[in-house]
Formats: structure tokens, sequence, C-alpha cells
């Protein structure tokens, strides 16, 4: 057999066992086993205008940040701005934290916090004043507004900058005062579009450390809708990939990303087929991409020591060996593929 | 969470009740309109009318002053309805009508142009808590510069006058109140609405001026050519005059020409004024929320 068909085969069979978890994991709810109630569960969920938008989406999500990718036009916006209740759903059900989104609307939009994607700000307001105003809209008392709109722009580091009108504030900073005004309040919940839109990389790399810290405080889940997978890949523990308005991927990251902890890129030297012929027999699925490089998936049960003991047996180098994880932009690719794929087998 | 830490920290404090909000537009935007220089003066301006009123108040019952200006009180407009309908409220139509033209289309257009209604509407108000707390804030100034300065007047003259005459004229506070809180509030809703669809001021300005105008000038067409009344339940000026001589009691000459309608027709007309100017507000800024 030889090395090109080895590798195609090895390709085909992955992703045809991943096309087969698609097609289950579609008919079922989309769920973890996470700790703790759901933060937002969707039940049956679709929105239509003119045409369908999201169509009949379900997933509990309980991550304490979760990442809505999708391609332009997936239905990204539109899912923030029904979970915002913005939308009305055409039909099925949102919960968050529990509560029923078109019962308790105006009960969980004190726990929500909103960072829209455009430039979003109340004219001829200086920073301080916008952020206290929009905390005593949130249900905060004047003097306890005031208090924590001048905490959150130090937070925000434009502690310096709060007295000026925000008309002013250049585009990072506006950013920022939109952050400042979505967690003045101190939300359980925070939608955050497109945070990092249009900084350069000294503020995007600020914005995202901000959005950590505010991840890790406990205090709040974070929903965040971008379309920059590295973004996403530092903040998120979950993401929920979207196309054509269904439900293409829900992941954990860390999971999905453990479940190909045992694939292996080996660098060798001495006698290849040998070793290769060794390796199948431990049960190793092997594939050579190219001259002295070879591809090792690892089965339940086999050890790295193993490999080395074979190798020392053959008196095979082993120069490199590193494990190959998924980035998140292979579990995006491979969610746009598979989603293509099931659907192809459905019609 | 202390400015020192630097630390998110969540909020589990008391939040105020629901109605409270509608309040918090309302005094931001309170605040913002009287921070401007032109609309200070014109306030306090137009506070010089009822002040001036009550002077003339002063002198028409100070009869040795009078006698010595050699004048008497038959020389003088009686003190009734038609009084307060021409020289109070025609004068404060005008103004309640600038003061709307001016500050109307500040309220909303710069929020829209901005961009906020998402900020707003993300948080536990509703876009009719918006537009009553855009609204209070006309309502306010405009009622103090109009039916307020109106019956304090009233008791003035019912002090001075004496003798029933408040008995006699229990209906002008009423009248002054319902005319000015109808004039207000579907001219601020018009105006609120024309500044809904277009982002510069001057241009909503122009815009909401060119409707009225419009309206009014399409109503005599309507009227000269079909004849009738139907012209005129276009027109808002005619159901404006046609409540002040139906409140005040008055078909004095000097309201000029008392356009032949029912008062209730008058009245509704203001009303479906209001409601359809809402009804498309509401619409337009619900739009607005889905932007983003």
């Amino acid at each position: 057999m030889s090395v090109e068909i080895a590798h195609k085969e090895l390709d085909n069979k992955k992703q045809s066992n991943e096309a087969v978890d698609s097609a289950e994991s579609a008919a079922s709810v989309v769920s973890f086993d996470s700790k703790g109630p759901p933060v937002i569960e969707l039940d049956n969920l679709c929105v239509s205008y003119d045409r369908p938008i999201l169509q009949d989406l379900k997933a509990q999500m309980r991550g304490r940040c979760i990442g809505l990718l999708g391609p332009n036009g997936a239905g990204k916006t539109t899912l923030l701005n029904t979970l915002l209740g913005f939308n009305r759903p055409t039909s099925g059900q949102i919960r968050l934290f529990g509560q029923n989104l078109a019962s308790n609307n105006q009960q969980i939009r004190t726990q929500v916090g909103y960072m829209p994607e455009r430039d979003a700000f109340i004219a001829d307001m200086t920073g301080i004043r916008f952020v206290r105003m929009m905390a005593e809209l949130s249900g905060l008392s004047p003097k306890e507004a005031l208090e924590r709109a001048h905490e959150v722009f130090f937070y925000v580091g434009l502690g310096e900058a709060r007295y000026r009108n925000v008309d002013s504030y250049s585009l990072g900073m506006k950013q920022l005062a939109k952050l400042a005004q979505a967690i003045v309040h101190g939300p359980r919940l925070l939608f955050l579009d497109e945070p990092t839109n249009g900084l350069d990389p000294p503020a995007r790399s600020r914005m995202l450390q901000l959005i950590r810290e505010i991840r890790d405080s406990g205090d709040t889940h974070i929903v965040i809708a971008s379309h920059l997978l590295p973004d996403i890949e530092s903040c998120c523990d979950e993401v929920l990939v979207l196309k054509e308005g269904r439900i293409a991927k829900y992941c954990n990251l860390e999971e999905e990303q453990r479940s190909n902890k045992q694939f292996l890129l080996l660098q060798i030297q001495g006698d290849e087929s040998a070793f290769v012929q060794g390796l199948r027999h431990l049960g190793c699925e092997v594939a050579i991409p190219n001259r002295r490089r070879i591809k090792v998936i690892i089965p339940d049960g086999v050890e790295i020591k193993q490999l080395y003991a074979i190798a020392e047996q053959l008196s095979v180098q082993i120069r490199s060996l590193d494990y190959k994880r998924d980035t998140l932009e292979d579990i995006f690719l491979r969610a746009m593929d598979e989603e293509s794929f099931s659907i192809r087998n459905q019609t | 969470m202390a400015i020192f830490l630097k630390a998110y920290k969540g909020y589990e404090g008391p939040l105020s009740p629901s109605f409270n909000r509608t309040f918090v537009i309302f005094r931001y935007a309170l605040a913002d309109v009287m921070k401007t220089r032109f609309f200070t003066a014109f306030f306090v301006l137009s506070l010089l009318l009822p002040l001036g009123l009550m002077c003339f108040l002063y002198f028409y019952h100070n009869i040795e002053l009078l006698s010595q200006l050699h004048l008497s009180q038959y020389e003088m407009p009686v003190i009734d309805g038609s009084f307060f309908a021409v020289f109070v409220q025609q004068p404060q139509n005008a103004l309640l009508f600038f003061m709307i033209l001016v500050l109307g289309p500040t309220m909303i257009s710069p929020d829209l142009r901005n961009n906020a209604m998402p900020l707003y509407l993300s948080r536990p108000i509703t876009a009719s808590t918006y537009i009553l707390g855009k609204g209070l804030v006309l309502l306010t100034l405009g009622s103090i510069i109009s039916w307020l300065p109106t019956i304090l007047l009233f008791f003035v003259q019912s002090y001075l006058a004496g003798d029933g005459w408040m008995s006699q004229h229990w209906y002008i506070p009423f009248a002054s109140m319902m005319t000015c809180l109808l004039w207000i509030t579907s001219l601020s809703l018009v105006a609120f609405t024309v500044s809904a669809f277009v982002k510069w001021k001057a241009l909503a300005r122009g815009m909401f001026f060119g409707v009225l105008f419009i309206s009014s000038l399409f109503g005599k067409v309507i009227e000269n050519i079909f004849g009738g009344n139907i012209g005129d339940l276009i027109n808002i000026e005619s159901g404006l005059t046609v409540l002040i001589s139906a409140f005040y009691r008055t078909t004095s000459e000097l309201l000029g020409s008392i356009p032949d309608m029912e008062t209730s027709h008058a009245f509704m007309q203001f009303v479906v004024i209001g409601i359809i100017a809402l009804l498309i507000l509401m619409h337009r800024i619900k739009s607005f929320q889905r932007v983003s």
C-alpha cells in the first residue's frame, strides 16, 4: 500500500466516523455534562423574517465563556439579538438561568450586559455620565451607579479619560467604554458582539485579557460572537458553531482538543517500513504524509513508551514527537464540512 | 470593586423598582436640555408672559392707580374665558410650538444616530418607557411655561376680583390644562416621530415644521375644493381653535374664524394624530434595536 493511499484511508475513516457522530448529535439535544444548571437553553428555536434565519436550534449551554462562531450570515447576530429579547422567536423557547425569556424578559434583563458590535453611545455625554446612566437604567441607585461607573472606568483602563466626551474617544476607547457600560451593573450574563472589532494588537490583547479576567471572576457567564477564531480560542471554554442558521457544532473546546490527544506526528531516522509495521502491530493507525514524517493515532491502552521500545528494538531514531492537537480552526472547518456532509446524507 | 484593586466584581445589591427607569431617562434628558444656554434663555423669557399678565391683573384691579393714569376698568378687556383664551392661551400655544420645534428633534435623533437604542433596550426598559421618559421632559417644561402659570394667574385674578369670580370661571384652569396637554403631547409625538426618521437635528426641525405646515395647507386646499369641514379634520390648527373656543366658552373674534367642527371631532383629531405618531415611533424604535 503506498504512503498516499494509507494517508487517504486514514483521513476517510476519521471523516466517516465524524459524519456519523455529527448526524447523531444533530438528532439529539446538544449538551455537556459540565457542572451546574444550564445558563442558556435553546429549545427548538426558530427565528424567521421574510426567510428562516435560525432553524430548530437545540442546546443547553453551561460554559463560563461561550463562543458563537460561524461564517457571515450564519445567524450569530440574530441569535445574540434573540437571546437579548430583541427578536421574537417564530417558534421554540429560550431559557436563561432557567427562566423563560418571553415571560420574564424584564427580570432577565437586569442580569444581562450587552456590548454591541457597532459604535453605540449617547451623544454629548462624558464617559462617566454615560456609564452611570446605563447603570441606573439597569436598576442601581444613583449613588451606587456613580461609584461603580468610576470603578469600572479604572478597571477597563479608561480612568484618566472618564471626564471626556464619549464622542471624542478613539475607536479603541469607545470599545472599552462599551465594555464598561456592559459590565457596570455586574451582570450574570454578558453578551459581547465582536469585542475586538477594529482594535490594534495591543488594544485587542488588552480587551481579551479583560474578558478572561471577567470570566475567571466566576460572577459572570460570557457569550462572545466573533469571526476571529484566535479570540474565541483564547477566551472561551465552549463554542457553538452556526452554519446557515443551524447548529453545526457545539463542543467543549478542552474536551474536543483532549479527544485528539493521541494524534502524534513523528519524525524518524532508520527503517521506516519496519517501524510502521511495528506500530500497526500495536494497533496504531499510521499514515505517512511525507518522507520521514509519520502520523499516528494511538488507540486506548497503548502508551508512548511502547513506541520508544519499538524504535529501540529496530534501531530507529525518533528525532521529534509532537502531540498534534486540533486547533479551533480545525474544529471550525471540520464543523463546516460535517454539516454539509450530513445535509448531503439527509437529502 | 474598589478603584485601587481594579478587579471585576458582580453586583448583588438592591435594584430600583421598574417604574424608576422612566425617571432616569427623564432626569438625564432634562439635564441635557437645561445645560444649553439658548434654551435656558428661552425658558426664562417665556416666563415673562405670565409675569407681565400678573402685573396687568394688578393694575386692572388697582382703581387708584388707574384713576391716576386716567383709565378705567371699563376701557379695558373683561377678564373672563375670552381674555384667558386670547391673551394667555394663544401666546402660550406659540411658545409651546417653538419649544417643541427646538427640543423635540434633539431628544431622540441623537440616540438613533449613535446606535444607542440597543444599549437602552438591552436593559430592563421598553420602547414605551424610553418614549415616556423623553416625552415627560417636554411635558414638564411645557407645563411650566403654559398651564401652570395660567392656574397661578387664575388664582391671582380670583383673589383680586373677589365676588364669586372664581365660581363663575371655574372652567378656565381645566380649559388651560386640557388644551396645553393635548397640544404638547400631540406635537411632541409628531416631533419625535419625524426625528426618528431624520438623523440631523436641523433637518428634523425643518421636517417637523413642514409636516404641520403641509397638513394645514392640505386641509385648506381640501376645504376649498370639497367644501364642508373635511379639510379641518386634517388641519391641526383648526382643531386647536375649536378646542380653545369650546373649553374657554368663547367665540371671540380675536381667536380668528372658528371652524365649523364638533368639539368631539377636534378632540379625536388630536388623539388620532397622537396614536398614529406613537405607533410609527414605536415601530421605528423597535427596528433600531436589531441594527447592530
